[in-house]
C-alpha cells in the first residue's frame, strides 16, 4: 500500500484544498477533466470504497462522477468549483449505490442489508476491523461526514458544502458519531 | 465518554481509514479518464444548443419509425417470406439426457455478488447482491434440487449464515433467503443433500481461549439443529464432501502433506465414511481406499461412493506434480470400501487436476468437471458424454458442481479458503 505524505494529509497537497486545483484554460474541459482526474481520481475512489465498501463500486461511481463533470463543466462557476461538484457526485452516487441495495434486499424480504466490507488486506488489523465495524452501524450522513473528515480531512465548511447541509448539522453529527463510537469501543479504549 | 476518549477514537478513525482506503493502490486507477460520449460535450455558447435539444430525439424517433416501417409492416403488407423468428434467448448446448442445463452461480472475486450464469450460453443472466458482515467471506457454494444453490457466508468471531439462492425461471431476479445460522466460526467448504434438508459442512473452529479444532458438522436445515459433529486432525485440507439424500452418510475425502507443502511434497489423501447415529466420533477410514485423488459424491441411497481414484497404484504422490498419471472414476461399495467398478478412466496430472463430482438428486447423472470441461457419465448405460459449455478458466481452480432435478448446473466458488 502506497500512502504518500500528501495523500495521509490532504491540507499539505492532497485533494481537500480547493486552492490547488488545476486551473487549465476554462475553453478546454477536457483538459480540465484530465487534470482534476489525474489529481484526484485515487483519492476519490478512495473515498467512494469507504462509502460503498467495494473497490468495483467505488471505481463505477468515481468514473460517473467524471463523466457527469464533462458534462456540467460549463454550468460551473469557474473551474475552481469542479473538485468540489466531483466531490458531491461522489458522495451522492455512493447514497445511489446504498439505496439500490436497499430496494433489493427490501424487496427480497430477506437477509441483511449490505455493509461496510473492506478488502481483505484492510482487514488484516483487528482494531480498525472492529473500528470500521462500528461506523458501519451508524447512519449514512454520519459515516459521510466522517469519512471527509478523518479521511480527507476536510474542514467542516467544506464537508457542509460538499453534503448540501449547514455547517451547525455537520459538527452535530459527527460530535453525536464520535461519541456513539466511544461508546461502542469502549471495551477496546 | 470523556475528550481523551474521542481523541483516541479519532485516531482510530484515521488509523482505520487509511488502511481501508490504501487497499486501492494508484496502479489500480486507470491513467486516462473515462471518456464522456461525444453528444455529452457540448460546445459552449453553440448557437444550435436550443434546437438540438428537441431535433435529436425527434430524430431518433423517426429512425425508429422508419426502421419498424421497413422491418415488420412492409413485409407483412407484401406477404414478403421471411425467415422464422430466432430466439437468441434458447441455450444452444446440446440437451442432455437428464435435461437441459439451466444456470450456474458464481461468486466473483469481488464477493460482493453472486452471478447466475445461463450454463448453456455463460451468459450472466442475474448478478445477485449479497449480505456481507465486516472480515467476511463467502466461503461455500453449492447447488441443490430445485434449481437453488445454498450458499455460507462466514465471519471471524461470529456464527456463520447459511443463505438459499433461487433464480427465476429465466434466471433473472433471484431471491436470497437467510436459512440458517452455524454457531461456528469457520466454514471451509459445504455439502447439501439433493432435496436441500441436510447441510454438511468442514469448520475451522477458533475460539479465543481454546485450542483450535477442525471440525465436520451435519445440520438439518428444516429444523435448524446440529444432527452430529466429527473432529478432524488439524493438518487436513478438505477435498470431497458429500451427503446421502436422508442425512444418514457423509462421505469425506482429506489430504494432508509429508513435508512442507512445496512442489516435491508428497501427499497423503484419505477417505471417510461418517455416520450420525454411530457412536465413535472420530473419523472412520473407509477401508481399502487411500491415496485417490479425491472428488466423490455419495449415491442417493449412500450405498455407493464415486470417487475419482489415482489409478497408477502409487502409495504417494506430489499434489502439484506435473507427471501423467491415470485417472479412475470408480464406484466403491460404502459398506465394504471395495471398487465395485471403473466407470471413466483418463490421463492427467495433478498439477491440472480440479475434477469435480455430483450426482443428480435422481442418482443416475454424474457431473464430471475437469478444469473446464465438463461430461455426464449415465449412470445405467455408461454413456460419457463432453458437454459442449466450458466453465470459466478464472474459476477452473476453485470448481464445485452440482446437480439440480432438471438437470446440471455447475456453481463454482471462486473464493479461495
Amino acid at each position: 500500500v502506497t500512502n504518500t505524505a500528501a495523500e495521509r494529509h490532504p491540507r499539505r497537497g492532497g485533494m481537500a484544498a480547493s486552492a490547488q486545483v488545476a486551473r487549465p484554460d476554462s475553453a478546454d474541459p477536457g483538459g480540465l477533466v484530465a487534470d482534476l482526474y489525474r489529481e484526484h481520481a485515487l483519492a476519490l475512489v478512495r473515498v467512494a470504497i469507504l462509502l460503498v465498501g467495494d473497490k468495483p463500486t467505488a471505481e463505477d461511481v468515481v468514473q460517473d462522477a467524471f463523466i457527469g463533470l464533462y458534462r456540467a463543466v460549463h454550468r460551473l462557476a469557474g473551474p475552481d468549483k469542479a473538485l468540489a461538484y466531483l466531490r458531491t457526485s461522489v458522495v451522492n452516487g455512493c447514497r445511489s449505490v446504498h439505496r439500490s441495495r436497499r430496494a433489493w434486499f427490501q424487496r427480497s424480504g430477506n437477509g441483511e442489508p449490505t455493509v461496510w466490507s473492506a478488502e481483505s488486506a484492510a482487514m488484516a488489523r483487528e482494531d480498525n476491523r472492529l473500528a470500521l465495524a462500528a461506523v458501519a452501524r451508524l447512519p449514512r450522513r454520519s459515516r459521510e461526514v466522517l469519512a471527509l473528515r478523518y479521511y480527507l480531512d476536510m474542514p467542516d465548511p467544506e464537508i457542509a458544502e460538499t453534503l448540501g447541509v449547514s455547517r451547525g448539522t455537520v459538527s452535530s453529527t459527527a460530535s453525536r458519531a464520535l461519541t456513539v463510537l466511544a461508546r461502542d469501543l469502549r471495551e477496546e479504549l | 465518554v470523556t475528550a481523551a476518549d474521542l481523541t483516541l477514537i479519532e485516531d482510530r478513525l484515521r488509523a482505520a481509514y487509511q488502511d481501508a482506503a490504501g487497499t486501492v493502490r494508484p496502479a489500480d486507477i486507470s491513467p486516462q479518464p473515462p471518456d464522456a460520449s461525444p453528444s455529452g460535450r457540448r460546445r459552449p455558447g453553440s448557437p444550435g444548443r436550443a434546437r438540438l435539444r428537441v431535433a435529436a430525439p425527434l430524430a431518433a424517433v423517426l429512425a425508429v419509425l422508419l426502421i419498424v416501417l421497413i422491418t415488420v409492416i412492409i413485409p407483412n403488407l407484401t406477404g414478403a417470406s421471411r425467415r422464422p423468428p430466432q430466439d437468441h434467448r434458447r441455450p444452444t448446448a446440446t440437451p442432455l439426457p437428464g435435461g437441459i442445463p439451466r444456470f450456474s452461480a458464481s461468486i466473483p472475486e469481488s464477493n460482493f455478488w453472486v452471478d447466475i450464469r445461463n450454463s448453456a450460453t455463460g451468459r450472466v443472466t442475474d448478478a445477485v447482491p449479497v449480505p456481507k458482515r465486516p472480515g467476511g467471506t463467502w466461503c461455500g457454494l453449492t447447488a441443490e434440487a430445485g434449481g437453488s444453490f445454498v450458499a455460507v457466508e462466514t465471519t471471524p468471531g461470529d456464527p456463520s449464515m447459511v443463505y438459499r439462492i433461487r433464480p427465476s425461471a429465466a434466471g433473472t431476479s433471484a431471491t436470497l433467503t437467510r436459512i440458517a445460522e452455524l454457531r461456528n466460526t469457520g466454514v471451509t467448504g459445504i455439502s447439501v443433500s439433493a432435496d436441500g434438508t441436510w447441510l454438511a459442512y468442514q469448520d475451522l473452529y477458533m475460539p479465543r481461549r481454546h485450542p483450535s479444532q477442525l471440525l465436520l458438522g451435519l445440520e438439518n436445515l428444516r429444523t435448524g439443529r446440529t444432527a452430529a459433529t466429527w473432529s478432524m486432525p488439524l493438518i487436513y485440507n478438505l477435498s470431497g464432501l458429500s451427503v446421502d439424500a436422508a442425512g444418514n452418510e457423509i462421505a469425506v475425502s482429506a489430504y494432508y502433506y509429508l513435508g512442507n507443502g512445496n512442489v516435491n511434497a508428497a501427499l497423503v489423501q484419505h477417505t471417510y465414511i461418517l455416520r450420525p447415529g454411530g457412536s465413535d466420533t472420530q473419523l472412520q477410514l473407509l477401508p481399502g481406499i487411500s491415496n485417490q485423488a479425491g472428488p466423490l459424491a455419495l449415491s442417493p441411497d449412500g450405498k455407493t461412493l464415486y470417487e475419482v481414484l489415482q489409478g497408477t497404484g502409487l502409495s504417494t504422490t506430489s499434489f502439484r506434480s506435473h507427471k501423467a498419471v491415470t485417472f479412475e472414476l470408480a464406484a466403491i461399495s460404502t459398506a465394504t470400501g471395495k471398487v465395485t467398478a471403473v466407470l471413466h478412466r483418463w490421463r492427467g496430472s495433478y498439477q491440472n487436476f480440479v475434477p469435480m463430482l455430483a450426482l443428480d438428486p435422481a442418482g443416475r447423472y454424474l457431473l464430471v468437471v475437469d478444469r473446464t470441461a465438463m461430461a455426464t457419465l449415465d449412470l445405467r448405460t455408461g454413456r460419457y458424454t463432453a458437454l459442449p459449455a466450458k466453465l470459466s478458466p478464472a474459476a477452473e481452480t476453485q470448481s464445485h458442481p452440482g446437480w439440480y432435478g432438471g438437470g446440471p448446473s455447475y456453481p463454482f466458488n471462486a473464493i479461495a479458503w
